[in-house]
């Protein structure tokens, strides 16, 4: 791989990002191309290209910092920038460290990648899925389904003598589904990718996303009202691991943490969920849309265990997180891209597997939620509140799944939640889907899973 | 802007044209460059400072039987651009005909001749992060004077940009827009009795001199922060429900999405069939207003240069409008409405009743302050989200309510205003004042009574 910017050029920004001291400087290189084909109305009705190419020079001095951005690769403008980044500190100059380049594990080396493929090729993915969904049910009025692939290379270079490269792939492949019955109306949405290649079609053929986003459509139909109140709920495995990256993932983000805003800051060493609880955040899962050989900053990801068996074990951390709370950094420094600048993000976070029999869970219950998937979520990290809107639920009754249910909607405490999760099963599975994380303003490719959960009592909202 | 770089914003504009005209397509280009700033500040001083350019273009090109296509790039070097201009051409070619395809009509584009005042260049000019940062340190200061419960601050942001778009396409439409826009925000953290609780304000304006003072901002952030001490979980049931202006107006984002031309012709809004009927209680009149002096949502022409006016979207509860931008118009045969890109300014206009009275007339049940979630099912017609705000017993305050969860039909809901209150936002594109109305249900604690 040849880095965006040469190592030389590099040396030269960092030095001027140094020009008036500081603690560590920084020069992000981003190209990115982005191919999306959108098939509507039984038509290839648009085609788009995306191309990104700038960098982000930043400079931290203490816990303050300071950026700057600018499009394209010019020297006099990466210069300029970085003097305008260089303002934050305010001390004799620095000087940036010699040279050093982590070995990338190479997770994500697709054998066909996607950006190869002709447009026929990828068409005949989008069709076999329109075509699918057209025909299932006479009740479908509306199909429209998009395939989207990116190539993201980055060159990251610091004082601290980091300097590496990485090529990133990404795919994502989605239908969207609106069906008519009489004056009723009801949407679906299924979609699928990660860090693959064309092989990923084969094993997750475009019409197994077109009848996931039927199936979630026509459920509306015969859908009744979701009962309200606080009851106890069951989690299918892998699609409703959004909760453990809202109830927990985000407030164990090493920024959180480390100002004191988040729920679980300082409980280090503390029991703050039940004792079937453990999770991880990893960046190694091949092909996961959280995949990465290398973090925004340059830090090889690993593995990171946050709760192990209930009892909080460390948060995700950035260089600056990392190294104002004094430990490593766990590669989580993540940004969207040159024009923000990086802070922590989750990448493949999954609840791992209990004991439980799956099908014992739901034997606990008398009367109960069975959320089959959640759709998106959010949570507010000081209090610890979450909430999600659930895509498709249940009614369980006497321990079995009996009709299905409508418009209902979890809420709870996150902490509170993780002390009420009485079992979890031994079914641990990664989602596939389009999952997309949301933190001041950034949006970037999260993978998340979980095995069946049940939870003693989450609050329900719904009309019933 | 100087000179130069609205020079290479033209020539990037001439390029784009003269190619999409060489490879026989019709077209539109929009071309903008922007400087901001942004400041952060914590604990009396600067925590971060951002400061950048932002500039890109995008080619949309239409060939034979309006087959499209759209590249975007931020490299504005005449090469480039027409480089891009090329692929587009390309890639449309590829595309299958479209029917509902093509630039707006002529005869719909330009821009309305209204001073809608968006570029306050002294101010940005003036602005400097030094000052943004005095800001701050008062905003921050007066937050922390709110209560004494107040721990810390989590995070205060000053931010100053002021951007030039360009907007050109082959049938000889050619203008431009400056604008700045400003904004302050703070959100402050209370640690008390083992819970800790996040306040948060903010303000947003296009002149300097419109901002609200940081003071104000501030400890309107510190007292939010420490309002949900002592909360409980409301009865569950169907109860009377006031939202408060916040979620008023985004129930009123709601109504604007369900009457999206695009949800419209996909059959994916609950509101499809529904012009010409009433969709409200008879009192509610909704209008998008993209002329509004100095609006944070103003503009003279849409995403396609069709010419910007006001719009009566609602009228005593009668829908009149859906929102459309050129393809939605020549699917539905709806006029043009102007709304390629989105919605301006939409105001649902206010009532008389002030936020006490409402609270009178609801009696007992729920003042909704926030909500948490998307929680909104646009084709079926359901609404279902996490709320905090207040349970009210004979229209008095009782006490702060949270993890509590709102549902409802939405027809049901807008057919349920019983009153409309006369504070609205002021700060947001999309306004509401407060408003009463039946037929939400509330949870919170197991076996709450009905109502």
């Amino acid at each position: 791989m040849t880095p965006l910017l040469p190592a030389d050029l590099c040396h030269r920004i960092l030095s001027a990002a140094l020009a008036r001291g500081g603690d560590f400087a920084e020069v992000f290189a981003e190209r990115r191309t982005v191919r999306s084909l959108h098939y509507e109305d039984s038509r290839l009705k648009s085609a788009g290209e995306h191309h990104d190419l700038g960098v982000g020079i930043r400079v931290i001095a203490g816990e303050a910092t300071g950026s700057a951005s600018v499009e394209g690769l010019v020297e006099s403008d990466l210069l300029t920038a970085a003097g305008r980044a260089a303002a934050i500190a305010n001390a004799g100059a620095g000087n940036p460290r010699p040279w050093h380049s982590p070995i990338l594990p190479g997770r994500y080396r697709a054998e066909s990648p996607v950006s190869a493929a002709d447009l026929p090729t990828r068409l005949a993915f989008l069709r076999r899925a329109h075509e699918r969904a057209r025909s299932a049910d006479p009740r479908i009025s509306w199909v429209s389904a998009s395939l989207v692939d990116s190539d993201q290379a980055v060159t990251v270079a610091a004082s601290d003598g980091t300097f590496a490269h990485d090529q990133r792939p990404m795919v994502r492949f989605a239908v969207s589904v609106m069906a008519r019955d009489g004056t009723r109306r009801e949407s679906g949405y299924a979609g699928g990718g990660g860090r693959r290649g064309l092989d990923w079609f084969a094993s997750r053929p475009p019409e197994s996303v077109a009848d996931l986003a039927v199936r979630r459509c026509l459920h509306g139909f015969s859908a009744q009202p979701s009962p309200a109140g606080p009851m106890p709920v069951v989690l299918a495995p892998a699609v409703c691991g959004t909760l453990i990256h809202e109830a927990v993932g985000h407030g164990l983000e090493g920024d959180f943490a480390r100002k004191g805003v988040s729920a679980y800051a300082a409980k280090v060493g503390q029991q703050v969920a039940s004792p079937l609880v453990t999770v991880i955040d990893a960046g190694d899962v091949p092909g996961d849309r959280g995949c990465l050989d290398l973090d925004d900053e340059g830090t090889v990801p690993g593995r990171t265990v946050l709760i192990e068996r209930g009892e909080l074990r460390g948060y995700l951390h950035d260089k600056l997180s990392a190294r104002l709370m004094g430990v490593a950094p766990t590669g989580n420094g993540r940004r969207q891209d040159f024009r923000h600048t990086p802070i922590p993000r989750m990448r493949t976070t999954w609840l791992a597997a209990g004991e439980a029999d799956p099908e014992a869970l739901f034997r606990q219950v008398k009367r109960g939620l069975f959320c089959a998937a959640l759709g998106g979520g959010s949570v507010d990290i000081t209090k610890g509140d979450f909430n999600f809107e659930v895509a498709e639920a249940w009614l369980i009754e006497d321990g079995k799944v009996t009709a299905p249910l409508r418009g209902a909607t979890l809420i709870g405490n996150g902490p509170e939640a993780m002390r009420r999760v009485t079992g979890v099963g031994n079914d641990l599975k990664l989602d596939d889907g389009t999952w997309t994380c949301g933190k001041e303003g950034q949006s970037v490719a999260v993978g998340q899973g979980q095995p069946t959960v049940l939870i003693s009592e989450l609050l329900v909202g719904g009309r019933a | 802007m100087d000179r130069h770089q609205m020079d290479v914003l033209e020539h990037a504009v001439d390029a784009a044209l003269s190619a999409l005209s060489a490879a026989a397509c019709a077209g539109a280009v929009s071309v903008g460059s922007s400087e901001h700033w942004m400041v952060a500040v914590r604990d009396g001083r600067a925590e971060q400072v951002d400061a950048g350019t932002n500039r890109g273009i995008r080619i949309t090109a239409w060939t034979d039987g309006n087959r499209t296509a759209t590249v975007t790039s931020a490299d504005l070097a005449p090469a480039a651009v027409s480089a891009a201009a090329a692929r587009a051409a390309e890639l449309a070619a590829a595309c299958d005909a479209d029917p509902w395809g093509g630039l707006a009509p002529i005869e719909r584009c330009g821009q309305a001749q209204v001073a809608l005042d968006l570029d306050d260049a002294n101010g940005f000019a003036a602005f400097s992060v030094e000052d943004g940062i005095k800001r701050l340190i008062d905003a921050e200061r007066a937050a922390r004077a709110a209560d004494p419960r107040i721990a810390t601050i989590h995070r205060s942001r000053c931010s100053s940009r002021r951007g030039t778009g360009l907007f050109a396409t082959t049938h000889g439409i050619r203008q431009r827009e400056t604008a700045t826009r400003f904004g302050l925000s703070v959100s402050a953290v209370a640690d008390a009795a083992g819970e800790k609780h996040l306040g948060w304000d903010a303000t947003a304006a296009r002149h300097l001199e419109d901002l609200r003072r940081p003071d104000q901002v501030g400890s309107e952030a510190g007292r939010r922060a420490v309002e949900g001490y002592g909360w409980r979980r409301p009865p569950t049931g169907r109860w009377p429900v006031v939202f408060r202006r916040e979620t008023a107006s985004e129930l009123l984002d709601t109504v604007t999405s369900a009457v999206w031309g695009a949800a419209v012709f996909r059959g994916q809004s609950f509101l499809a069939d529904a012009v010409g009927t009433r969709i409200t209680a008879p009192a509610v009149t909704i209008i998008d207003d993209p002329l509004l002096r100095r609006g944070l949502g103003s503009r003279d022409s849409d995403g396609e240069g069709v010419r910007a006016a006001p719009l009566l979207v609602v009228a005593n509860g009668v829908l009149r409008s859906f929102l459309v931008d050129g393809e939605a118009a020549r699917r539905l045969r709806h006029p043009y409405t102007g709304h390629a890109g989105g919605t301006s300014n939409v105001r649902l206009l206010p009532g008389t009743d002030s936020l006490d009275v409402l609270l009178e007339k609801l009696g007992t049940g729920l003042l909704a302050t926030r909500f948490h979630g998307h929680g909104v099912d646009l084709a079926a017609g359901t609404i279902s989200k996490g709320v905090d705000g207040f349970w009210v017993e004979s229209g008095r305050i009782a006490y702060p309510v949270q993890e509590a969860t709102l549902a409802g039909d939405l027809r049901e809901i807008l057919h349920g205003i019983r009153a409309i209150g006369d504070d609205p936002e002021t700060e947001t594109t999309t306004s509401s004042p407060s408003l009463l109305i039946d037929g939400c249900t509330v949870a919170g604690e197991a076996g709450g009574k009905n109502r």
